[in-house]
């Protein structure tokens, strides 16, 4: 941090002055001398005052030097200082600054293994349906279904013989998926639901062999909603049109069940 | 150079970032994707403490956990007591403390991994002296649950039908043979036990009072039957719903065997099955929704599954000429049953849907197969080792092992559901590492 050079500037003169440093003291004690003799030597005194006043003028000379030395001096000293608290402050806060960093990092890092695990979770989600129409074997599906209604993930099963019925609906097993929609409903309890499934199993697959299972079903998610004629009417439905199945068998038991009351 | 400096901080940084403080119970292994492939842990002593009697609690208490954990079919134990130091693929190792203090008795067990020694698991069980085999069955149910996921069956009962001369009566025993305990001494027949789903009663078929089979229930504590279906014909084959609400049972009062719900008390006949064939031995699936039967409707003797409300009857299986006794999984994934195939009887499970047939037991006669709670056994009656015992297969290859049953002639076995927590004397805290205890 050096100041540019100007007029006054000490430090030009200070080789000269330096390497003079004898004269000064010498022209003194000469002047001293001259005092010692008065009256003697008049043009000689004239001399020496001349000496004396450009003596004067180099201490007067050097005392503004040392003043301008001491002032340098101090400027540096306290530029040092500066430059000196500077330094230790940016340590300091590039200490901070690194440690601030390294934890925002690790915070950042905790995200990101949060967004990427999301994301490939996404990700297969999203994979799996568009490939699912082209590579799903039906049976695979169906067979699916039927563990989640056997183990009670109803809304599972229902979503998975929904599925089925929706993608193949001239399949061997689509009556008996349409059969498991309503399980799905009967099994909750929900037997409004359940009585629409049932009955949807005959209008759409008439010559199916679930139909009979079906009716009966239909007949009891009737009874449980308190629709006993709609239930009778059924039941009795079942018996004529398919005398010969387990399903009739029960049908007339719950007739005469019915009658009984 | 300091751009470097840092980025390499920053990189350490990102190193340590993942690693998270372990505690406990963030251990836990995930063993479903290796069937059959067990867990390696090692058994030492249990310290004894207290009265001078705890030596010999100890010894005892050291084979009653080694057993349990060998038996739950999770792991593969090596004992400190058989010699030698534990193999090198060990993962755990489990010991601890047993004290004996007059009639109270404390286990401090522990689970450490191997080769840090560091806590997996630190519990504290007490309870009576009488009951130190339920303390330690606890301590290894938990450690199967530490493990698996699931908690063990150790604290499980199985009844059984034991054969005296024409006499066959009803015993209870613990999982592992431990505990005998007669509930019938009618000097009649007994016959197929089913518990009920919180175990406190079991359903069983008696000719007691010589008036034909009829169903009977009891506590299954202490044997004082009470009937519960007595009509005219058969009553036999009894099982409570998921709910404890309904029962399951084969009734003849119409002439053949036909398959009927009651209610708990035994009232309000609802017929299921209504047929010229014989429709017997139903099973409920773990949800209620559907049931399990032997019908010959189609000619032989062959299990067909229909809805709770009876109808939509579908034949399980097609591969043999005859199967029967079929058991639904308590999961609801596999249905066991048995086949006669040639002279033998075998059993097989397969899905409900019929698929996925596997071979579990062959060779002699192995008939009543019925599941542990926890699906993972499976407890059958076989005539493999001479005389008609009990014995366990654990679904994994592993060869069928016998229960010892005292002696007696043993068949027709039902596995208890798991006791209620909190239902006996036993006290469970999480416990602290012992004290100079198990290095």
């Amino acid at each position: 941090m050096r100041r540019p050079p100007t007029a006054a500037d000490p430090a030009r003169g200070t080789g000269p002055a330096r390497r003079g440093g004898g004269t000064p003291l010498a022209l003194l004690a000469v002047a001293l001398l001259a005092g010692a003799l008065p009256g003697c030597y008049a043009p000689q005194i004239g001399l020496l005052r001349s000496g004396l006043d450009s003596l004067r003028a180099v201490v007067d000379t050097m005392q503004v030097r040392d003043e301008l030395a001491l002032a340098v001096l101090r400027d540096t000293r306290r530029e040092v200082g500066e430059q000196r608290d500077i330094l230790l402050s940016t340590r300091a806060s590039s200490g901070t600054t690194t440690q601030e960093m390294m934890e925002q990092m690790g915070r950042l890092q905790g995200k990101l293994d949060d967004v990427m695990g999301r994301f490939q979770q996404i990700s297969q989600r999203a994979a799996a349906p568009p490939a699912a129409p082209q590579q799903v074997d039906p049976n695979q599906l169906y067979d699916q279904a039927g563990q989640d209604l056997s183990q009670g993930r109803y809304a599972l099963a229902l979503q998975g013989f929904r599925d089925f019925v929706r993608r193949y609906p001239t399949a061997e097993l689509a009556d008996n998926a349409q059969y498991g929609v309503g399980e799905c409903f009967f099994a909750q309890s929900q037997f409004d639901s359940a009585g629409v499934a049932y009955a949807k199993v005959e209008e759409s697959w008439p010559q199916g062999d679930k139909v009979p299972a079906a009716l009966y079903k239909l007949a009891l998610s009737r009874d449980r909603l308190g629709q006993k004629d709609a239930a009778k009417k059924t039941f009795e439905d079942l018996v004529k049109r398919f005398p010969n199945s387990g399903e009739a068998q029960l049908a007339r038991e719950r007739l005469g069940d019915t009658r009984r009351r | 150079m300091r751009r470097t400096l840092t980025m390499a901080m920053v990189a350490m940084a990102l190193g340590a970032g993942p690693a998270r403080s372990q505690t406990p119970t963030d251990v836990r292994l995930d063993i479903s994707s290796g069937e059959g492939r067990r867990i390696r842990i090692h058994c030492e002593s249990l310290q004894p403490g207290g009265d001078r009697v705890a030596g010999t609690w100890s010894v005892q208490a050291d084979d009653v956990l080694a057993h349990d954990l060998d038996w739950s079919a999770v792991f593969l134990v090596s004992k400190a007591w058989a010699g030698g130091s534990p193999p090198m693929d060990v993962q755990a190792v489990v010991g601890g403390k047993l004290t004996v203090n007059g009639s109270q008795v404390r286990l401090n067990g522990e689970v450490r991994d191997l080769p840090a020694r560091r806590p997996i698991l630190l519990r504290e069980y007490r309870g009576p002296v009488t009951d130190w085999r339920s303390l330690v069955h606890a301590f290894a149910d938990d450690i199967v649950l530490q493990f698996s996921g699931e908690p063990g069956v150790a604290r499980t009962r199985i009844a059984f039908i034991a054969q005296n001369g024409r006499n066959k009566e009803l015993y209870t025993m613990d999982y592992d043979g431990a505990r005998l305990a007669p509930l019938t001494a009618d000097q009649s027949i007994a016959l197929s036990p089913a518990w009920s789903p919180e175990g406190s009663l079991i359903l069983f078929t008696s000719y007691r009072g010589g008036t034909g089979p009829r169903l009977f229930v009891t506590s299954s504590t202490a044997g004082r039957p009470f009937l519960v279906s007595g009509r005219p014909g058969l009553n036999t084959s009894g099982s409570y719903s998921p709910d404890g609400r309904e029962i399951l049972c084969t009734l003849s009062q119409d002439g053949n065997s036909e398959i009927y719900v009651l209610d708990a008390r035994g009232g309000s006949p609802q017929r299921l099955t209504n047929q010229r064939s014989i429709d017997t031995s139903p099973a409920w699936s773990p949800t209620g929704r559907e049931i399990a039967f032997t019908s010959d409707r189609t000619g032989t003797p062959q299990v067909h599954l229909m809805d709770r409300e009876g109808g939509n009857v579908r034949r399980l299986t097609y591969d043999a000429d005859y199967t029967d006794s079929p058991a639904w999984s308590p999961k609801g994934d596999r249905i066991a049953f048995v086949a006669r195939t040639g002279g033998g009887f075998d059993i097989y499970t397969c899905r409900p849907d019929g698929t996925d047939t596997r071979l579990i037991v062959s060779g002699g006669a192995n008939e009543n197969p019925r599941w542990s709670p926890d699906g993972r056994h499976l407890v059958f009656s076989s005539n493999r080792g001479g005389a008609r015992g009990l014995f366990v297969s654990d679904l994994d290859g592993t060869p069928p092992r016998k229960l010892e049953t005292g002696g007696l002639i043993s068949l027709s076995p039902a596995w208890s559901p798991r006791p209620a927590s909190g239902g006996s004397a036993l006290r469970v805290t999480e416990g602290s590492p012992t004290p100079g205890g198990h290095p």
